[in-house]
């Protein structure tokens, strides 16, 4: 008996038919697995952990900024020189400014601070 | 739907949360134009009072700011807590002949017109035959939002301009400030 080929029309048809299926039922498994209750409970802590990898990604890449160490380094020590010297201006003209200047003009929460740089 | 209403739901805890963690980034506004800063080397006409350049010209603001705030985070704690709330630190010094003395008054007291003008309150103002301070500090809503120091010291050899711009608390400023120590404008290079 002779062979006959099937038609390309119908093996087209069939074919597509046959993958339909199949993404159909790849996507109705990963629907049930997601779906499962074990990963449902896990949904919160999957997030958290996404969430917390986008944050550690953040640090690191800002980590690899252009600002070399040393630059920051400076920039530190700077910043304490700064904040030495405001505390410094306190401390160091503190009978002064009680004779003088600590009175009407000075808003009261800056006077206490003052008072306390002061003192100290 | 009820399932739906959930997704929906996680989805815009999950933004809110990450917006939450970026606000900061996004929400930086420039420092120039903050009510706490104060263009010390235009308002008083450095160029024009100081012969010499400055010898110390600090500028950190920003991403620097943020990176020395990290960057103190183990070491000092308390000292990041301050610099997290800072948005830029400024200063300005130079090294003056005894003759100059008069150049920094001059200068310092355009500063000083200009800041009362803008409507900030003068918390020291000390003239000495070897020492001049100057301290004024910017507020809203009870809040420090900027502290400007001119000072001149060594009998008239070395000054320093300071613009500290940000959330400050004087007091914390105060006693983290009194840990470090202070050279002269020489040694601050």
């Amino acid at each position: 008996m002779p062979d006959e080929s099937c038609p390309e029309e119908v093996t087209r048809g069939v074919m597509a038919h046959v993958r339909r299926d199949v993404r159909h039922s790849f996507f109705n498994r990963l629907q049930a697995t997601l779906n499962w209750q074990g990963v449902a409970r896990l949904k919160p802590a999957i997030a958290m952990a996404l969430l917390l990898i986008v944050v550690l990604s953040s640090v690191i890449v800002g980590r690899n900024s252009p600002v070399p160490d040393a630059e920051v380094a400076q920039a530190l020590a700077d910043v304490k020189m700064a904040l030495a010297y405001f505390s410094d201006a306190g401390r160091t003209t503190g009978t002064a400014v009680k004779q003088d200047i600590i009175g009407p003009f000075v808003v009261r929460p800056v006077s206490r601070s003052m008072n306390e740089i002061i003192e100290n | 739907m009820k399932r739906r209403t959930k997704t929906l739901k996680s989805g815009l805890a999950a933004i809110a949360v990450s917006l939450l963690l970026v606000s900061p980034a996004l929400g930086q506004r420039s420092v120039e134009r903050q009510s706490g800063y104060v263009n010390l080397e235009r308002i008083g006409h450095f160029d024009d009072y100081f012969e010499r350049q400055a010898t110390i010209e600090v500028n950190v603001e920003g991403p620097l700011m943020r990176l020395v705030a990290a960057a103190s985070l183990f070491e000092d704690p308390e000292l990041a807590d301050l610099l997290l709330k800072l948005d830029g630190v400024f200063v300005r010094g130079f090294e003056l002949d005894r003759s100059d003395r008069d150049a920094f008054e001059e200068s310092a007291s355009l500063i000083g017109d200009y800041l009362e003008d803008e409507g900030w309150s003068v918390v020291v103002k000390v003239r000495d035959r070897d020492e001049i301070v100057q301290m004024y500090v910017n507020m809203e809503d009870d809040t420090v939002v900027g502290i400007v120091v001119m000072s001149m010291e060594g009998g008239g050899e070395e000054t320093v301009f300071v613009n500290i711009v940000g959330e400050i608390d004087p007091e914390q400023i105060g006693s983290i400030g009194r840990k470090f120590h202070i050279g002269g404008v020489r040694d601050w290079k």
